[in-house]
């Protein structure tokens, strides 16, 4: 079994992420673009509340104990907040094309049944874009480099469903730097 | 019946440089069809134990990573991992040519370029082959383990034919074991 890199734990609002990113420093591993997943299951609807400590503890078991993987994707980002999984300055596993060069971000639901574009559904959006963008700006990527699941490749499948739409997720990334980064995504660390 | 089965795997200790082969049974197909006399049916005998039998049609499509993967999955992992129904495959078959049904199976294998994904996006590749008369055979490329939050594994299920003493394809059929859920459309989710 590969040695487990832990997770970080940790959650922020959009502006909390934003100062965190900030503190990171991306020596020994840089990615190069970022994937974005939904978990399916659980949905929106398993998770009431959204998560919490203890579901992200068993996220970690899952990945660590049931997966015997040696890490999971970078952020689960729910209708409140951004949770940091594996640390975003390491590589993760999520999407076998992509993991040695992307972060992976999985969004709370199952947007193959539930809506993205109303109720928590948008919520878990509008925090997944600010991810992203944050994300985008510290780490110079365009938000046209972003790559959905279902892209990779070598896997067939639902993720994330079909009521995540790239172009309008683009879209509200590209918004999101320009409202607060006026347009730019430089490379900052 | 008889199977011929070749295991491949590498290791994804990223320290590993060279992965190594295991080729766990090689037999010749005349001597699996000797040992592999059909057994009296009994009456404590059941699906889970046939599925464990390797020159059987049970044995032939078990993964039995599955098995496991299911087993480790605890309630609060809010997962249902499973797998799809048979899928014809999604391009026209492959023109390959080769003197036996595992020599074709091991061509489509390079041909793909699916053994090049190990050690890296994939765990494993599993090959049997299960004569079906003289002129008929079933291959199946069981993948395994990989790197991808929604799709543990892939079958890939290949129908073989002989003509004027060469085995060309004639048909294919793919499944994938999800490890989160199936969704209404056949998909990992």
């Amino acid at each position: 079994m590969p040695q487990w890199k832990g997770i970080v734990g940790k959650s922020f609002s959009p502006a909390e992420f934003e100062a965190y990113c900030h503190t990171l420093k991306w020596d020994t591993w840089r990615p190069s673009f970022i994937v974005l997943h939904n978990t399916a299951s659980p949905s929106l609807a398993q998770r009431p509340g959204g998560l919490n400590e203890t579901h992200i503890k068993n996220l970690e078991a899952f990945y660590r104990d049931t997966q015997k993987w040696s890490a999971g994707p970078h952020l689960f980002v729910d209708d409140q907040k951004i949770w940091v999984f594996t640390a975003l300055t390491t590589s993760g596993v999520h999407s076998p094309s992509f993991n040695t060069t992307a972060l992976g971000i999985e969004m709370l639901g199952n947007f193959e049944t539930e809506p993205f574009d109303s109720g928590r559904g948008l919520n878990v959006r509008q925090n997944a874009v600010a991810a992203i963008g944050t994300l985008s700006a510290v780490l110079g990527f365009t938000p046209e480099s972003l790559k959905l699941h279902r892209e990779d490749p070598l896997t067939t499948h639902a993720c994330p469903g079909k009521n995540v739409r790239k172009l309008e997720v683009v879209q509200a990334v590209q918004d999101f730097l320009n409202v607060h980064h006026g347009g730019d995504h430089p490379p900052t660390h | 019946m008889c199977t011929t089965e070749a295991i491949i795997r590498r290791p994804t200790d990223a320290s590993a440089i060279i992965g190594r082969v295991l080729l766990a049974v090689a037999v010749a197909a005349g001597a699996a069809c000797q040992r592999a006399q059909p057994q009296p049916a009994s009456p404590t005998s059941d699906a889970a134990s046939a599925a464990h039998d390797p020159f059987t049609r049970e044995g032939f499509e078990h993964q039995p990573e599955m098995d496991a993967l299911r087993q480790r999955v605890r309630p609060q992992d809010s997962v249902t991992p499973a797998t799809t129904s048979w899928q014809q495959w999604p391009e026209p078959v492959p023109e390959l040519r080769a003197p036996t049904p595992g020599a074709l199976l091991g061509a489509l294998v390079n041909q793909q370029g699916w053994a090049g994904v190990l050690g890296e996006a994939a765990w494993e590749e599993t090959l049997r082959v299960l004569p079906a008369g003289t002129n008929a055979a079933e291959g199946i490329v069981l993948q395994w383990g990989f790197m991808d939050d929604a799709v543990a594994g892939r079958d890939v299920r290949v129908l073989m034919q002989r003509q004027n003493a060469m085995w060309s394809v004639e048909r294919m059929e793919q499944r994938y074991h999800c490890r989160r859920a199936v969704g209404a459309d056949q998909r990992c989710q």
